[in-house]
Order: C-alpha cells, then structure tokens, then sequence
C-alpha cells in the first residue's frame, strides 16, 4: 500500500464532504435518510483511497477483476439512487398536484363567499 | 328545474373562451337551465377575465397542472353546486367542442339512462376528414380500454362527456384515487367500469379550433393511456374498489 499525496487528497475531501453533510443535516437542509446515505458512501470513498488494496480483497471475493468490480459497484450505486430520486420526485409531483387542487378549491369558495357578502350588503 | 354545469378547463385560451361561452349561453334546452364553469389552468393570458366577463364561473389553478387535474377539480367544483338529478357535461375550451350538440348530450342521457354520455368523434360526421394520426391510433387506443373496461365505445378519448351528476358524486372517492390524471379518459373509464357505471354515445362533428394549435402528440399519448392502465390496474385502492 502506498500513500501518495492524491490518495490523502482524496481522503481529505471525503471527510469535507462527509463534515459538510453533517453541517446540513444540522440545518435541516438534508434529511436523516439521505444524510446516512451520503456519509456512507463518502466513508467508503474515503477508506477506499487510502487503502485501496480493500478493493482487491472484495473483487476476489466476488471473483471479479478489480476495474470491473469497481464498475459494476459504482453503477449499481448510481442507478439505485437514480430510481430512488425519481421515485421521490413523482410522489411529490404527485402531492404538490393534489395541494394545488384543494388550495385552488378552497381559494374559490372563499371567493365565492366573499362576493356573496359584498352582494348582501 | 335541473342544470346542466357545463365545465371547461381552459389554458391560455383568451382568444376562444368567449364565443365558446356565448355559444352555451345561447341554448335553450326546454326544462333545463345552463350554468358555465370554467377552470383556468394557470393560464399566463386574459382566460379567467374573458371568462368571468362572459359570465363564467372560475375556478383559477395556483399552477399549471395539465389538463387531467384541471378536469377534477371541475367536477368537484361542479358537485359542491349540483343536485343529483343535474348534469354535468365536460368539453374543451378551444373551440373545437361545439355546444349546440349539448342537447343531443342530453336526449341521449335521458333515453338510455345511462350514467355518461360520450361524444364520438369516429361517429361524427367529419371523421374522414381528421389528421391521419387521429383517424390511425385512436381506433386502438380505444380497443385497448374497451377491452379492459368491457364497455364498446368508438371513441374513448373524446374530451366532450356528459355526466349524471348523482353518478359522478357517488364516484368521488373514486376519483381522488386516480394517479396518471394528465391522461384520465384512460383511467377514469377504467375506475368507472369497476364502480359500475354505464356509457352510452352519441356522434360528434369535431371542429377546428378558433385559434392556436393543439400540443398533445398521438404517439406519446399513446404511451400515457398505456401507462395509465398499467399504473391503474396494479393500484391497491383499484384492486379493493368494489361497484357502487
């Protein structure tokens, strides 16, 4: 294993990153489940580049060459977190649809209520 | 007397709203008065003005929400007026929808008894006439929801409906569960076969519009009827509805 100033550059930004997550969450800015997930994944980056002989370990233990192992990983990490993105992306499309009907039903009645006053006086 | 709320969702549509409105406020269908509603969907124009000005009653959306969305809040804005004995007749704001066929809309309801009328566009008599991709994929989009709903319409996505207002209340529940609305025909008929209502059709001449173009292209309309039914078919609250 041998330490170079990219890999500690490496570790270095991930644990930035991993503070600036905490630094959000702190401020409500990223919720629970997706600041886990964000610090999980940089933990891993960040372990990862300073001992990148790990990788080794895990892709002979899928029986993988290393390249390709790093590949399908990161892949598959990528398109979970897409799906997992659009998913939460229809259902609040979905809910914001359904908060706009009932604002815009109940803007209508109050409207309705406020013409009929004027008339009565 | 009954009313007949005819509803009209309308988008940037300043230049077509009024003549439409007029044409309603022409009517005279012995027994029955009209009512209009308009439902603004976020429109950038004059549409809301125009419409109010015309003596429309608007439901103005905070956004734009597509056609679909629009469309239920009329029939919920209709129903918090309507009696059951009323009718609610649903078309479009762009001039394509000509409102002296309302009463034919009507007629049908009233000799078939049927809880939805639906104008179709293939019995009109101007069918010959339509864009080759109306007259192409339309026959089997409609296919497609005939054989999922069981009904036998010629038309399926016609946007000129009538409704039973009595019907279209006990069904209410049933629409605030629909998911893919910005191509509701597709799953409203789908959820309303379930609940056990009837259609019926009438033929329609389909117009051109006033003015402006349509934006809904036939191939990706095809593609949200399909995900509509797939999406609805596989929803848990469409799998436990039970016939009203």
């Amino acid at each position: 294993m041998k330490i170079t100033l990219v890999t500690v550059a490496f570790f270095l930004l991930s644990m930035a990153a991993i503070w600036h997550t905490v630094q959000q969450l702190r401020r409500d800015q990223v919720g629970i489940r997706y600041a886990v997930m964000w610090i999980s994944m940089w933990l891993v980056i960040g372990v990862t580049s300073l001992f990148p002989d790990l990788l080794n370990i895990l892709a002979q233990a899928a029986g993988m060459h290393r390249i390709f192992f790093i590949i399908i990983i990161t892949l598959f990490l990528l398109i979970a977190l897409i799906f997992n993105l659009m998913s939460r992306i229809n259902t609040l499309e979905v809910r914001q649809a359904r908060l706009v009907r009932a604002l815009s039903l109940l803007q209508h009645r109050i409207d309705v209520q406020d013409a009929n006053t004027h008339d009565t006086k | 007397m009954p009313t007949i709320h005819v509803t009209l969702t309308a988008f940037n549509e300043a230049r077509n709203i009024g003549p439409i409105l007029d044409g309603i406020y022409a009517l005279d269908i012995p027994g029955w008065r009209n009512r209009t509603l308009v439902v603004d969907d976020g429109s950038r124009d004059e549409t809301q003005g125009i419409a109010r000005d015309h003596g429309a009653e608007v439901v103005r959306l905070l956004m734009n929400l597509g056609q679909g969305h629009a469309l239920l809040v009329s029939f919920q804005a209709a129903l918090a007026r309507a009696e059951d004995r009323d009718v609610i007749i649903e078309m479009d704001a762009d001039g394509q929808h000509d409102p002296r066929f309302i009463p034919d809309f009507i007629k049908r309801l009233e000799q078939t008894g049927a809880d939805i009328v639906v104008g179709s566009r293939i019995l009109g008599s101007n069918h010959a006439n339509a864009p080759f991709f109306r007259r192409t994929f339309l026959p089997h989009y409609t296919a497609l929801i005939n054989r999922v709903t069981g009904y036998a319409m010629t038309d399926s996505m016609c946007g000129f409906r009538a409704f039973r207002a009595g019907s279209l209340r006990r069904v209410s529940r049933v629409m605030d569960d629909m998911l893919e609305p910005q191509y509701i025909a597709a799953e409203m008929f789908i959820r309303f076969a379930k609940a056990g209502l009837t259609v019926e059709e009438i033929p329609i001449a389909l117009a051109d519009r006033f003015f402006g173009t349509s934006r809904k292209g036939f191939i990706r309309y095809g593609m949200g009827v399909l995900n509509a039914i797939v999406k609805t078919k596989l929803d848990k609250n469409y799998r436990r509805q039970r016939p009203i």
